[in-house]
């Protein structure tokens, strides 16, 4: 069974005058990292928490099931268990004056026993390596490091399911490392990861799937390298390398060849042995 | 459990859903949040004040207290109201921002009544006549209650604090009435409301 | 953030602090209501005596009590003026001004200066108080006297975004100046003018920064139960209802006396 599954999914806003999703249908399977690109990213990763239709309104239709659990039957506090979910800006996402207090949040919310909090904060802390920040206040550390506060207070909660949307739009090229350094340990584990982010160069090379969005309707990748490939003449924006490769394949399709590497070693792999002879 | 309803903030509809009024999480965060912005502004105000008989009978302070309860109260209800008048104090005093706020507590709560009481009565909470009667409640109930405190607490004679009282009512009032307007109409047509 | 007088609270462990929350309240409260009920200068001394002990055995730098004396000084320089230019009795000077002739009473300055001391006493104990409790604790007692887990919350959270606040202010100011439009350069009675256009955008975004706090909020389960277990733990020991039920008949005790016994 997969762990999220669109059926024929519609979605209009309360006050707009067209679905922003119309007649989706999909499947993500556990264990997948899947990048969403496109137009209504934010709205994709707010149904599969369950934010919409219980926090926020508007006109849905279809079933959207998460671990087998129906979305819009089921209540937030439920869904809060199964789906954690990132936000755009670390600030607005930790509550509590101290990290351990912020890890903590989900937990006393859930009626999770005071015995078992101590072991989770721990690891989750642990996994995304601030253990040692455990007792800091919070308002006193950096944005990657907020970022991973965050992360770490969906983990402690053990939800099935990570969606982060852009969770490193606010944060500088550090923090943007640290925390995408904390998602590739936690695809290693195998943990079901959607995640919108305009970083391709960090998102491409961990995605085993792609939603694209466009105008409503979603469409279905299973390979990153078909996906930059049909996008080429969008205003989405792609890797370097792969608009390195796109440019060198436009002028000398011999030397570029066939695979289209999505990182800096795929590059060097593909370009590296050859020579360019200037005609 | 009780499920969770979209309210519609009760502009406009003061009499129907001003109390308790909007109770949900987003309700009771952009109260506090407008409690903040509350400490922010006093900051500006508190230096106008201090030059007024050291921050006895402010002016600038009192339009602004009034402004952000009334505003609050407006938005999001009776409570709203309240998260704004009563946390503010404390948040203040905690932060060191203010150690004398404790004082406001109840001259602060008492502004809520007085927008739930002109709400009730004008049934429509962007209007002027809103606005402009409830600068007059909340100046007068504040006016009431500071008697009891600047006679018996601070010992000052009746005919010192007139006169100071005719300043404050006299600028707060006029004042009160403007911003409040002025900021419900500039929500409103931000979007943020759903009437 | 390091500045904000709560910070304490939360950087250390101390003996006041480990008392229950509300003892300390309680302590508080008969404290306000000893200086509220008389203008006695000894049992001032008292008081200030204690406050002043409370602030040693906890370890809490004597220099924040200076601050806060800063911070009211104007406040009680005005009173002390008033009371001594308005009080007739035991007038020590007298000056004629535009034929009028204003006196200046000792007993005014008696006066003044007490309930200035009054003031200073009804601020400590407050601010104390914060600087000892640690907001998280203060919030689990609420809680567990019978306040609703989210108005309790309220106040931590407060805290929490009052520094990102009060920068959006700063820089909602900077903004305006950089448009010619400076709130700071102005007198008086076009300040309170000024102050519209950096009301109207402050107000703004903090609603809708309001909206992404609640929605990550409650996608964490907030008030998702009426029930909630807490990682903070609270212990009542009988030394917290000795020192409750203690305060409560201190206070009342100096109620009775200052209406009955006091000359």
């Amino acid at each position: 069974m997969p762990i999220i599954e669109f059926q024929q999914v519609t979605f209009q806003y309360q006050r707009m005058s067209d679905p922003v999703l119309k007649d989706v249908s999909f499947a993500i399977e556990e264990g997948e990292f899947v990048a969403i690109f496109g137009d209504a990213k934010s709205t994709l990763c707010l149904c599969i928490s369950g934010a919409i239709p219980h926090l926020i309104h508007g006109r849905l239709e279809g079933n959207i099931y998460v671990a087998g659990v129906h979305t819009q039957r089921s209540r937030i506090a439920e869904l809060a268990t199964i789906v954690g979910m990132v936000l755009q800006d670390p600030e607005n996402q930790l509550f509590n004056l101290t990290v351990e207090a912020d890890v903590a949040f989900g937990l006393e919310n859930l009626c999770i026993p005071r015995e078992e909090m101590d072991e989770r904060i721990g690891k989750a802390l642990e996994t995304v390596r601030m253990t040692e920040f455990r007792s800091r206040i919070s308002s006193e550390i950096s944005g990657g490091q907020k970022q991973r506060v965050a992360i770490a207070a969906i983990l402690a909660r053990r939800p099935s399911i990570f969606v982060l949307d852009e969770p490193t739009r606010e944060l500088d090229p550090m923090g943007n490392k640290e925390v995408f350094e904390v998602l590739t340990r936690l695809k290693q584990e195998g943990r079901t990861i959607v995640i919108v982010d305009n970083n391709p160069e960090f998102v491409a090379p961990l995605a085993t799937k792609i939603l694209y969005v466009d105008r409503a309707r979603v469409h279905v990748f299973e390979n990153p390298r078909t996906f930059f490939e049909s996008i080429r003449q969008s205003p989405i924006r792609i890797p370097q390398v792969v608009d390195v490769y796109f440019r060198v394949r436009e002028k000398n399709p011999s030397l570029a060849g066939d695979f289209i590497p999505l990182t800096v070693e795929e590059g060097v792999h593909v370009f590296g042995e050859k020579k360019y002879h200037r005609s | 459990m009780e499920d969770k309803k979209k309210y519609t903030i009760p502009l406009s509809k003061m009499s129907v859903k001003a109390w308790p009024g909007r109770t949900d999480t987003q309700g009771l965060v952009s109260a506090l949040m407008l409690s903040l912005a509350m400490i922010g502004m006093l900051q500006f105000g508190e230096r106008l004040d201090t030059l007024f008989f050291g921050g006895l009978f402010p002016v600038s302070g009192r339009v602004i207290a009034f402004t952000m309860v009334g505003l609050g109260t407006a938005l999001f209800g009776g409570v709203g109201g309240f998260i704004i008048s009563e946390i503010n104090p404390l948040i203040a005093t905690a932060t060191g921002t203010s150690p004398i706020a404790p004082f406001w507590l109840i001259t602060n709560g008492i502004q809520v009544i007085a927008m739930l009481i002109s709400g009730a009565i004008t049934k429509d909470v962007i209007s002027w006549k809103n606005t402009i009667l409830y600068a007059i409640l909340a100046s007068l109930f504040v006016v009431l209650l500071y008697i009891p405190l600047h006679v018996f607490y601070f010992k000052l004679p009746w005919s010192k604090l007139i006169p100071m009282y005719s300043f404050q009512t006299a600028v707060s009032i006029p004042a009160t009435a403007i911003f409040v307007r002025g900021l419900l109409s500039a929500v409103r047509k931000s979007g943020f409301i759903s009437e | 953030m390091a500045n904000l007088l709560y910070t304490l609270s939360l950087q250390r462990r101390s003996f006041v602090g480990d008392f229950h929350p509300l003892s300390i309240l309680s302590v508080v409260g008969g404290v306000v209501v000893i200086v509220f009920s008389t203008l006695n200068t000894w049992v001032y001394f008292g008081l200030l005596v204690f406050l002043l002990a409370v602030m040693v055995v906890d370890r809490i730098p004597l220099k924040q009590a200076g601050k806060m004396v800063l911070v009211i000084l104007p406040l009680c320089f005005f009173i002390t003026m008033i009371q001594i230019l308005a009080q007739s009795r035991d007038p020590f000077y007298a000056v004629e001004i535009l034929g009028k002739t204003i006196t200046f009473s000792s007993y005014g300055l008696e006066l003044g200066l007490r309930i200035s001391a009054r003031v200073f006493l009804l601020a400590l104990p407050l601010s104390l108080f914060f600087m000892i409790v640690s907001p998280m604790r203060l919030t689990r007692a609420l809680s567990d006297a019978g306040i609703p887990f989210k108005y309790a919350y309220l106040f931590t959270l407060g805290l929490r975004f009052l520094p990102l606040v009060l920068d959006e202010i700063t820089t909602i100011n900077n903004a305006q100046k950089s448009r010619g439009y400076d709130i700071d350069q102005s007198n008086f009675v076009v300040k309170v003018i000024k102050i519209i256009p950096l009301m109207i955008p402050l107000i703004l975004s903090l609603l809708k920064r309001a909206e992404t706090i609640a929605l990550a909020m409650d996608l964490q389960g907030f008030n998702a139960y009426e029930k909630r277990t807490f990682y903070v733990q609270l212990d009542e020991r009988p030394i917290d209802r000795i020192v409750r039920w203690s305060s409560l008949f201190t206070a009342l005790g100096f109620v009775a006396w200052a209406i009955f016994i006091q000359p």
